[in-house]
Protein backbone atom coordinates (compact mmCIF):
# COMPACT_ATOMS: atom_id res chain seq x y z
CA UNK A 1 0.00 0.00 0.00
CA UNK A 2 2.50 2.38 1.11
CA UNK A 3 4.32 1.31 -2.32
CA UNK A 4 1.55 2.58 -4.33
CA UNK A 5 1.13 5.48 -2.21
CA UNK A 6 4.54 6.59 -3.20
CA UNK A 7 4.11 5.98 -6.84
CA UNK A 8 0.46 8.21 -6.68
CA UNK A 9 3.00 10.74 -5.39
CA UNK A 10 5.50 10.48 -8.13
CA UNK A 11 3.17 10.68 -10.81
CA UNK A 12 1.50 13.86 -9.64
CA UNK A 13 5.00 15.11 -8.56
CA UNK A 14 5.67 14.33 -12.41
CA UNK A 15 8.65 11.96 -11.68
CA UNK A 16 7.30 9.33 -13.01
CA UNK A 17 7.14 10.35 -16.06
CA UNK A 18 9.85 12.32 -17.18
CA UNK A 19 12.32 11.61 -19.99
CA UNK A 20 14.36 9.64 -18.12
CA UNK A 21 12.21 7.75 -16.22
CA UNK A 22 10.07 6.93 -19.32
CA UNK A 23 13.64 4.30 -20.31
CA UNK A 24 11.73 1.40 -21.06
CA UNK A 25 8.67 3.23 -23.05
CA UNK A 26 6.14 2.61 -20.23
CA UNK A 27 5.63 4.51 -16.73
CA UNK A 28 7.04 2.44 -14.23
CA UNK A 29 4.68 2.13 -11.20
CA UNK A 30 2.93 -1.23 -10.03
CA UNK A 31 0.07 -1.43 -12.15
CA UNK A 32 -1.44 -4.29 -9.85
CA UNK A 33 -1.58 -1.58 -6.83
CA UNK A 34 -2.68 1.07 -8.53
CA UNK A 35 -6.60 0.30 -9.23
CA UNK A 36 -6.46 -0.50 -5.40
CA UNK A 37 -5.54 3.58 -4.44
CA UNK A 38 -8.13 4.18 -7.68
CA UNK A 39 -10.78 2.36 -5.84
CA UNK A 40 -9.60 3.86 -2.51
CA UNK A 41 -9.83 7.54 -3.59
CA UNK A 42 -13.45 6.92 -5.20
CA UNK A 43 -14.31 5.44 -1.64
CA UNK A 44 -13.25 8.55 -0.26
CA UNK A 45 -14.78 11.31 -2.67
CA UNK A 46 -18.17 9.20 -2.88
CA UNK A 47 -18.31 9.59 1.29
CA UNK A 48 -17.66 13.29 0.79
CA UNK A 49 -20.37 12.87 -1.77
CA UNK A 50 -22.61 11.17 0.13
CA UNK A 51 -22.26 13.66 2.90
CA UNK A 52 -25.44 15.92 1.19
CA UNK A 53 -27.75 12.45 1.46
CA UNK A 54 -26.50 12.33 5.31
CA UNK A 55 -27.18 15.60 6.17
CA UNK A 56 -30.48 16.57 4.43
CA UNK A 57 -32.36 12.71 4.31
CA UNK A 58 -33.38 10.18 7.13
CA UNK A 59 -31.02 7.99 8.11
CA UNK A 60 -32.30 5.13 6.24
CA UNK A 61 -32.33 6.60 3.21
CA UNK A 62 -29.15 8.37 4.04
CA UNK A 63 -26.73 5.71 4.34
CA UNK A 64 -28.18 3.46 1.69
CA UNK A 65 -27.35 7.09 -0.77
CA UNK A 66 -23.65 7.06 1.24
CA UNK A 67 -23.06 3.66 0.36
CA UNK A 68 -24.22 3.61 -3.20
CA UNK A 69 -22.40 7.13 -3.96
CA UNK A 70 -19.03 5.09 -2.73
CA UNK A 71 -19.66 2.29 -4.88
CA UNK A 72 -20.84 4.05 -7.88
CA UNK A 73 -17.85 6.74 -7.92
CA UNK A 74 -14.87 3.82 -8.47
CA UNK A 75 -17.12 1.77 -10.41
CA UNK A 76 -18.05 5.63 -12.69
CA UNK A 77 -14.11 5.25 -13.36
CA UNK A 78 -13.78 1.92 -13.79
CA UNK A 79 -16.65 1.37 -16.43
CA UNK A 80 -14.84 4.52 -18.45
CA UNK A 81 -12.12 2.82 -18.63
CA UNK A 82 -12.60 -0.03 -19.87
CA UNK A 83 -15.36 1.64 -22.76
CA UNK A 84 -12.33 3.67 -23.29
CA UNK A 85 -9.30 1.64 -23.51
CA UNK A 86 -9.64 -0.70 -26.24
CA UNK A 87 -10.30 2.80 -28.61
CA UNK A 88 -7.16 4.44 -27.44
CA UNK A 89 -4.82 1.24 -28.44
CA UNK A 90 -6.19 1.10 -31.67
CA UNK A 91 -6.36 4.80 -32.56
CA UNK A 92 -2.24 5.04 -31.14
CA UNK A 93 -1.29 1.62 -33.52
CA UNK A 94 -3.46 3.70 -36.26
CA UNK A 95 -1.27 6.64 -35.89
CA UNK A 96 2.31 4.90 -35.92
CA UNK A 97 3.18 4.71 -32.60
CA UNK A 98 4.77 1.84 -30.92
CA UNK A 99 3.12 2.08 -27.51
CA UNK A 100 2.39 -1.57 -26.23
CA UNK A 101 -0.92 -2.71 -24.79
CA UNK A 102 0.74 -2.80 -21.08
CA UNK A 103 2.24 0.73 -21.60
CA UNK A 104 -1.44 2.12 -23.06
CA UNK A 105 -2.88 0.26 -19.79
CA UNK A 106 -1.17 1.86 -17.47
CA UNK A 107 -0.73 5.21 -18.80
CA UNK A 108 -4.63 5.34 -18.51
CA UNK A 109 -4.66 3.45 -15.46
CA UNK A 110 -2.17 6.22 -14.24
CA UNK A 111 -4.22 9.38 -15.55
CA UNK A 112 -6.90 7.70 -13.48
CA UNK A 113 -5.19 7.98 -10.46
CA UNK A 114 -4.44 11.14 -10.95
CA UNK A 115 -8.17 12.39 -12.02
CA UNK A 116 -8.86 10.30 -8.51
CA UNK A 117 -6.29 12.03 -6.68
CA UNK A 118 -7.95 15.50 -8.00
CA UNK A 119 -11.35 14.50 -7.18
CA UNK A 120 -10.39 12.98 -3.52
CA UNK A 121 -8.02 16.64 -2.76
CA UNK A 122 -11.03 18.19 -3.27
CA UNK A 123 -13.35 15.78 -1.35
CA UNK A 124 -13.26 17.95 1.81
CA UNK A 125 -14.53 21.48 0.03
CA UNK A 126 -17.33 19.15 -1.57
CA UNK A 127 -18.28 17.67 1.92
CA UNK A 128 -18.17 21.24 3.65
CA UNK A 129 -20.34 22.74 1.04
CA UNK A 130 -22.98 19.54 1.75
CA UNK A 131 -23.38 19.55 4.94
CA UNK A 132 -23.62 23.48 4.81
CA UNK A 133 -26.23 23.97 2.42
CA UNK A 134 -29.48 22.30 1.35
CA UNK A 135 -29.78 23.10 -2.35
CA UNK A 136 -30.19 20.23 -4.36
CA UNK A 137 -29.41 22.05 -7.79
CA UNK A 138 -26.18 23.79 -5.94
CA UNK A 139 -24.83 20.73 -4.82
CA UNK A 140 -25.24 18.83 -8.38
CA UNK A 141 -23.32 21.64 -10.38
CA UNK A 142 -20.94 21.56 -7.75
CA UNK A 143 -19.75 17.95 -8.11
CA UNK A 144 -20.24 18.08 -12.03
CA UNK A 145 -17.73 21.21 -11.74
CA UNK A 146 -15.54 19.17 -9.62
CA UNK A 147 -15.23 15.99 -12.12
CA UNK A 148 -15.14 18.35 -14.75
CA UNK A 149 -11.88 20.07 -13.31
CA UNK A 150 -10.34 16.29 -12.00
CA UNK A 151 -11.40 14.72 -15.80
CA UNK A 152 -9.55 17.82 -17.49
CA UNK A 153 -6.15 17.50 -15.28
CA UNK A 154 -6.53 14.17 -15.59
CA UNK A 155 -6.75 13.99 -19.86
CA UNK A 156 -3.95 16.90 -19.66
CA UNK A 157 -1.85 14.27 -17.73
CA UNK A 158 -2.83 11.32 -20.14
CA UNK A 159 -2.04 13.58 -23.62
CA UNK A 160 1.38 15.17 -21.64
CA UNK A 161 2.76 12.11 -20.57
CA UNK A 162 1.39 10.02 -24.05
CA UNK A 163 3.69 12.67 -25.56
CA UNK A 164 6.82 11.84 -23.33
CA UNK A 165 6.52 8.22 -24.25
CA UNK A 166 6.05 9.28 -28.20
CA UNK A 167 9.54 11.01 -27.67
CA UNK A 168 11.08 8.19 -25.84
CA UNK A 169 10.11 5.90 -28.21
CA UNK A 170 11.57 7.79 -30.77
CA UNK A 171 14.68 8.09 -29.21
CA UNK A 172 14.50 4.68 -29.06
CA UNK A 173 14.81 3.76 -32.45
CA UNK A 174 18.08 2.10 -33.88
CA UNK A 175 21.04 4.40 -34.11
CA UNK A 176 21.66 7.08 -37.42
CA UNK A 177 24.74 5.72 -39.52
CA UNK A 178 26.43 8.78 -38.09
CA UNK A 179 28.06 8.43 -34.70
CA UNK A 180 26.47 10.11 -31.69
CA UNK A 181 29.49 11.83 -30.46
CA UNK A 182 29.31 14.31 -33.96
CA UNK A 183 25.51 14.12 -34.89
CA UNK A 184 23.48 16.30 -32.32
CA UNK A 185 19.96 14.04 -31.76
CA UNK A 186 17.52 15.85 -34.11
CA UNK A 187 13.53 15.77 -34.11
CA UNK A 188 11.40 15.33 -37.38
CA UNK A 189 11.99 19.03 -38.53
CA UNK A 190 15.89 18.87 -37.44
CA UNK A 191 15.62 20.61 -34.47
CA UNK A 192 18.31 18.89 -31.38
CA UNK A 193 16.38 17.01 -28.83
CA UNK A 194 19.18 17.71 -25.76
CA UNK A 195 17.12 19.97 -24.14
CA UNK A 196 13.78 17.93 -23.96
CA UNK A 197 13.95 17.38 -20.58
CA UNK A 198 14.10 20.47 -17.98
CA UNK A 199 12.08 20.11 -14.59
CA UNK A 200 8.62 20.12 -16.16
CA UNK A 201 5.69 19.08 -13.91
CA UNK A 202 3.39 16.80 -14.95
CA UNK A 203 1.11 18.65 -16.56
CA UNK A 204 3.66 20.62 -18.80
CA UNK A 205 4.34 19.66 -22.24
CA UNK A 206 7.92 19.05 -23.45
CA UNK A 207 8.98 19.60 -26.93
CA UNK A 208 5.61 20.16 -28.83
CA UNK A 209 7.59 19.08 -32.53
CA UNK A 210 8.11 15.41 -31.90
CA UNK A 211 4.70 14.60 -31.80
CA UNK A 212 2.93 15.63 -35.35
CA UNK A 213 -0.31 17.59 -35.81
CA UNK A 214 -2.47 14.92 -36.95
CA UNK A 215 -1.40 12.46 -33.89
CA UNK A 216 -2.61 15.70 -31.58
CA UNK A 217 -5.52 15.93 -33.37
CA UNK A 218 -6.59 12.22 -33.34
CA UNK A 219 -5.46 12.52 -29.25
CA UNK A 220 -7.37 15.64 -29.10
CA UNK A 221 -10.62 14.30 -30.44
CA UNK A 222 -10.06 10.57 -28.26
CA UNK A 223 -9.88 12.85 -25.20
CA UNK A 224 -12.86 14.39 -26.19
CA UNK A 225 -14.51 11.17 -26.34
CA UNK A 226 -13.24 10.20 -23.15
CA UNK A 227 -15.34 12.94 -21.79
CA UNK A 228 -18.40 12.41 -23.04
CA UNK A 229 -18.40 8.76 -22.21
CA UNK A 230 -17.26 9.29 -18.64
CA UNK A 231 -20.60 12.50 -18.38
CA UNK A 232 -22.72 9.92 -20.17
CA UNK A 233 -21.93 7.03 -17.59
CA UNK A 234 -21.92 9.31 -14.76
CA UNK A 235 -25.91 9.88 -16.20
CA UNK A 236 -26.42 6.13 -16.21
CA UNK A 237 -25.48 5.46 -12.90
CA UNK A 238 -26.97 8.70 -11.48
CA UNK A 239 -27.89 9.21 -8.73
CA UNK A 240 -24.74 10.11 -7.03
CA UNK A 241 -26.21 12.39 -5.27
CA UNK A 242 -29.92 11.98 -3.92
CA UNK A 243 -32.40 14.83 -4.22
CA UNK A 244 -33.75 15.29 -0.43
CA UNK A 245 -37.11 15.10 -2.15
CA UNK A 246 -37.30 11.98 -3.74
CA UNK A 247 -36.90 8.57 -2.07
CA UNK A 248 -33.77 6.20 -2.42
CA UNK A 249 -33.27 5.08 -5.73
CA UNK A 250 -29.90 2.60 -6.67
CA UNK A 251 -30.30 3.76 -10.34
CA UNK A 252 -32.99 5.99 -12.13
CA UNK A 253 -34.60 5.16 -15.17
CA UNK A 254 -33.23 6.13 -18.51
CA UNK A 255 -34.74 9.62 -19.62
CA UNK A 256 -32.85 13.01 -21.39
CA UNK A 257 -29.23 12.99 -21.30
CA UNK A 258 -26.22 14.47 -19.29
CA UNK A 259 -26.13 17.84 -20.64
CA UNK A 260 -29.86 18.48 -20.79
CA UNK A 261 -29.84 17.54 -16.80
CA UNK A 262 -26.89 20.00 -16.38
CA UNK A 263 -28.82 22.67 -17.85
CA UNK A 264 -32.00 22.20 -16.13
CA UNK A 265 -29.79 22.84 -12.53
CA UNK A 266 -28.85 25.67 -13.72
CA UNK A 267 -32.04 26.92 -14.37
CA UNK A 268 -33.77 25.80 -11.48
CA UNK A 269 -30.66 26.90 -9.37
CA UNK A 270 -30.72 30.98 -11.08
CA UNK A 271 -34.65 30.58 -10.34
CA UNK A 272 -33.96 29.60 -6.42
CA UNK A 273 -33.58 26.15 -6.18
CA UNK B 1 7.30 40.03 31.82
CA UNK B 2 10.19 39.92 30.29
CA UNK B 3 9.58 36.65 28.47
CA UNK B 4 6.35 37.21 27.65
CA UNK B 5 7.52 40.28 25.93
CA UNK B 6 10.00 38.20 24.23
CA UNK B 7 7.40 35.94 23.62
CA UNK B 8 4.74 38.50 21.79
CA UNK B 9 7.94 39.85 20.24
CA UNK B 10 8.84 36.70 18.20
CA UNK B 11 4.93 36.05 17.18
CA UNK B 12 4.93 39.83 15.77
CA UNK B 13 8.51 39.52 14.32
CA UNK B 14 8.08 36.08 12.63
CA UNK B 15 4.50 36.71 11.29
CA UNK B 16 5.36 40.54 9.94
CA UNK B 17 8.74 40.52 8.61
CA UNK B 18 8.22 38.86 5.52
CA UNK B 19 12.15 37.57 4.84
CA UNK B 20 12.03 36.28 8.33
CA UNK B 21 11.48 32.21 6.87
CA UNK B 22 12.60 30.60 10.17
CA UNK B 23 10.02 30.67 12.30
CA UNK B 24 8.07 27.83 13.42
CA UNK B 25 4.43 26.49 11.85
CA UNK B 26 3.74 26.45 15.38
CA UNK B 27 4.64 30.27 16.50
CA UNK B 28 2.61 31.32 13.24
CA UNK B 29 0.17 28.88 14.27
CA UNK B 30 -0.23 30.67 17.63
CA UNK B 31 -0.54 33.90 16.36
CA UNK B 32 -3.35 33.54 13.99
CA UNK B 33 -5.31 32.03 16.74
CA UNK B 34 -4.29 34.55 19.22
CA UNK B 35 -4.62 37.39 16.37
CA UNK B 36 -7.94 36.36 15.38
CA UNK B 37 -9.51 35.42 18.83
CA UNK B 38 -8.35 39.56 19.97
CA UNK B 39 -10.58 40.91 16.98
CA UNK B 40 -12.76 37.98 17.03
CA UNK B 41 -13.82 39.26 21.04
CA UNK B 42 -13.79 43.16 19.81
CA UNK B 43 -16.27 42.41 16.74
CA UNK B 44 -18.39 40.53 19.19
CA UNK B 45 -18.55 43.03 22.03
CA UNK B 46 -20.93 45.50 20.05
CA UNK B 47 -24.13 43.46 21.86
CA UNK B 48 -22.18 43.91 25.03
CA UNK B 49 -21.81 47.91 24.76
CA UNK B 50 -25.48 48.07 23.42
CA UNK B 51 -27.15 46.28 26.64
CA UNK B 52 -27.35 42.59 25.18
CA UNK B 53 -25.26 39.73 25.94
CA UNK B 54 -21.36 39.03 26.43
CA UNK B 55 -21.64 35.63 25.08
CA UNK B 56 -21.32 36.95 21.51
CA UNK B 57 -17.45 38.07 22.58
CA UNK B 58 -16.95 34.89 23.54
CA UNK B 59 -18.23 33.38 19.96
CA UNK B 60 -16.68 35.66 17.96
CA UNK B 61 -13.54 35.48 19.50
CA UNK B 62 -13.70 31.58 18.79
CA UNK B 63 -15.33 31.95 15.45
CA UNK B 64 -12.72 33.79 13.93
CA UNK B 65 -9.63 31.77 14.53
CA UNK B 66 -12.11 28.64 13.41
CA UNK B 67 -12.68 30.23 10.37
CA UNK B 68 -8.92 31.16 9.59
CA UNK B 69 -8.34 27.05 10.31
CA UNK B 70 -10.96 25.31 8.73
CA UNK B 71 -10.81 27.64 5.30
CA UNK B 72 -7.00 26.36 5.44
CA UNK B 73 -7.39 22.63 6.54
CA UNK B 74 -10.39 22.34 3.60
CA UNK B 75 -7.61 23.73 1.06
CA UNK B 76 -4.69 21.98 2.32
CA UNK B 77 -5.38 18.71 -0.02
CA UNK B 78 -6.32 20.09 -3.13
CA UNK B 79 -3.36 22.82 -2.72
CA UNK B 80 -0.78 19.81 -2.12
CA UNK B 81 -2.29 18.26 -5.75
CA UNK B 82 -2.04 21.41 -7.26
CA UNK B 83 1.41 21.84 -6.55
CA UNK B 84 2.38 18.27 -6.94
CA UNK B 85 0.95 18.23 -10.33
CA UNK B 86 2.26 21.64 -11.73
CA UNK B 87 5.84 20.31 -11.00
CA UNK B 88 6.42 21.96 -7.85
CA UNK B 89 5.62 19.46 -5.03
CA UNK B 90 9.35 19.78 -3.89
CA UNK B 91 8.34 23.80 -2.92
CA UNK B 92 5.01 22.68 -1.42
CA UNK B 93 6.59 23.49 2.70
CA UNK B 94 8.13 26.34 1.62
CA UNK B 95 5.39 27.96 -0.25
CA UNK B 96 2.96 27.07 2.67
CA UNK B 97 4.75 28.24 5.34
CA UNK B 98 4.69 31.44 3.33
CA UNK B 99 0.98 31.18 3.18
CA UNK B 100 0.58 30.44 6.95
CA UNK B 101 3.01 33.43 7.47
CA UNK B 102 0.28 35.26 5.26
CA UNK B 103 -2.20 33.91 7.05
CA UNK B 104 -0.58 34.89 10.45
CA UNK B 105 -0.05 38.49 9.29
CA UNK B 106 -3.19 38.58 8.46
CA UNK B 107 -4.98 37.91 12.17
CA UNK B 108 -2.15 40.11 13.38
CA UNK B 109 -2.90 43.29 11.44
CA UNK B 110 -6.36 42.65 12.43
CA UNK B 111 -5.75 42.00 15.90
CA UNK B 112 -3.60 45.50 16.15
CA UNK B 113 -6.99 47.06 14.05
CA UNK B 114 -9.09 46.23 17.31
CA UNK B 115 -8.77 49.10 19.11
CA UNK B 116 -10.50 50.83 16.10
CA UNK B 117 -13.14 48.70 15.98
CA UNK B 118 -13.86 49.32 20.22
CA UNK B 119 -13.91 53.36 19.34
CA UNK B 120 -16.03 52.76 16.56
CA UNK B 121 -18.91 50.95 18.46
CA UNK B 122 -18.56 53.79 21.58
CA UNK B 123 -19.09 56.52 19.15
CA UNK B 124 -22.35 55.13 19.02
CA UNK B 125 -22.32 53.23 15.59
CA UNK B 126 -25.78 51.42 14.36
CA UNK B 127 -25.19 47.68 13.46
CA UNK B 128 -25.36 48.33 10.24
CA UNK B 129 -22.44 50.75 10.23
CA UNK B 130 -20.64 48.52 12.88
CA UNK B 131 -21.07 45.66 9.98
CA UNK B 132 -19.87 48.04 7.15
CA UNK B 133 -16.62 49.26 9.22
CA UNK B 134 -16.01 45.62 10.40
CA UNK B 135 -15.77 44.81 6.25
CA UNK B 136 -13.65 47.98 5.67
CA UNK B 137 -11.26 46.58 8.35
CA UNK B 138 -10.94 42.99 7.29
CA UNK B 139 -10.49 44.52 3.46
CA UNK B 140 -7.44 46.86 5.04
CA UNK B 141 -5.93 43.89 6.71
CA UNK B 142 -6.36 41.40 3.58
CA UNK B 143 -4.48 44.21 1.54
CA UNK B 144 -1.54 44.64 4.13
CA UNK B 145 -1.10 40.85 4.25
CA UNK B 146 -1.09 40.74 0.69
CA UNK B 147 2.28 42.72 0.80
CA UNK B 148 3.39 40.05 3.41
CA UNK B 149 2.59 36.85 1.32
CA UNK B 150 4.08 38.70 -1.97
CA UNK B 151 7.30 39.15 -0.01
CA UNK B 152 6.98 35.59 1.66
CA UNK B 153 6.83 34.67 -2.12
CA UNK B 154 9.34 36.77 -3.47
CA UNK B 155 11.83 33.83 -3.33
CA UNK B 156 10.02 31.24 -4.64
CA UNK B 157 8.45 33.60 -7.46
CA UNK B 158 11.46 34.56 -8.11
CA UNK B 159 12.98 30.65 -8.61
CA UNK B 160 9.74 29.30 -10.74
CA UNK B 161 6.78 32.25 -11.98
CA UNK B 162 4.46 29.15 -11.78
CA UNK B 163 4.27 29.89 -7.60
CA UNK B 164 2.43 32.96 -9.17
CA UNK B 165 -0.09 30.68 -11.40
CA UNK B 166 -0.79 28.41 -8.42
CA UNK B 167 -0.95 31.49 -5.90
CA UNK B 168 -3.88 32.93 -7.96
CA UNK B 169 -5.87 29.28 -8.52
CA UNK B 170 -5.14 28.87 -4.14
CA UNK B 171 -6.74 32.48 -3.89
CA UNK B 172 -10.13 31.85 -5.99
CA UNK B 173 -10.53 28.58 -4.09
CA UNK B 174 -10.17 30.07 -0.68
CA UNK B 175 -12.64 33.17 -1.65
CA UNK B 176 -15.17 30.27 -2.84
CA UNK B 177 -14.67 28.58 0.60
CA UNK B 178 -13.92 31.29 2.85
CA UNK B 179 -17.42 33.08 1.90
CA UNK B 180 -19.53 30.10 2.64
CA UNK B 181 -17.83 29.21 6.13
CA UNK B 182 -18.09 33.68 6.94
CA UNK B 183 -22.07 32.67 6.11
CA UNK B 184 -22.06 29.54 8.38
CA UNK B 185 -20.53 31.00 11.21
CA UNK B 186 -22.23 34.30 11.60
CA UNK B 187 -23.11 36.60 13.00
CA UNK B 188 -19.46 37.92 14.06
CA UNK B 189 -20.54 41.09 15.13
CA UNK B 190 -22.59 40.34 18.16
CA UNK B 191 -26.38 42.25 17.34
CA UNK B 192 -28.00 43.46 21.12
CA UNK B 193 -31.31 43.00 19.76
CA UNK B 194 -30.34 39.03 19.19
CA UNK B 195 -30.24 35.96 21.06
CA UNK B 196 -26.86 34.98 22.43
CA UNK B 197 -26.31 31.68 19.85
CA UNK B 198 -23.39 30.46 18.22
CA UNK B 199 -24.76 29.75 15.13
CA UNK B 200 -27.98 31.50 13.37
CA UNK B 201 -31.02 28.96 13.06
CA UNK B 202 -30.17 29.44 9.20
CA UNK B 203 -26.49 28.80 9.52
CA UNK B 204 -26.66 26.16 6.92
CA UNK B 205 -28.02 27.88 4.39
CA UNK B 206 -26.34 28.87 0.74
CA UNK B 207 -24.40 31.91 1.27
CA UNK B 208 -24.29 31.83 -2.59
CA UNK B 209 -28.08 31.94 -3.30
CA UNK B 210 -28.83 34.45 -0.63
CA UNK B 211 -26.08 36.66 -3.04
CA UNK B 212 -28.09 36.06 -5.16
CA UNK B 213 -31.10 36.58 -4.26
CA UNK B 214 -29.81 40.11 -2.61
CA UNK B 215 -28.55 41.44 -5.84
CA UNK B 216 -31.05 39.55 -8.30
CA UNK B 217 -33.65 39.06 -6.36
Amino acid sequence: MEHALRDLDRLLRGDATRLSALKQGKIEVAEGQLPWIILGLGLIYGLCMGCFALSNKAFSDAWLQTVASMTKVPVLFGCTLLVTFPSLYVFNTLVGSRLTLQSVWRLLLSSLAVMMAVLASLGPIVAFFSISTTNYPFILLLNVAVFALAGFLGLKFLLHTLHRLTVVLYELKPAPPAPQSLAPRVDFEGQPLAEIEKEAGALEPVDERVMGANVRQVFGVWVLVFGMVGAQMSWVLRPFISNPDKPFTLISPRESNFYAAVFDAIGRLLSGG
Amino acid sequence: MNSFALEIETWLGGALRPRDCEVSPRVLCRAIVVGGALQGAAMGSYALLNGGSAAFIVFSALKVPLFLGLAAALMLPALYVLYALFGLGEQFKTALRALMGGQAAFALILASLCPFTLVFYLSGASYRGALGFNVLLFALAAIAAQGVIRSRFAALLQRDARHARLLLIGFGLWVFVAIQLAWNLRPFVGNPEAPAQFFRPDAFTNAYLALWRVFVG
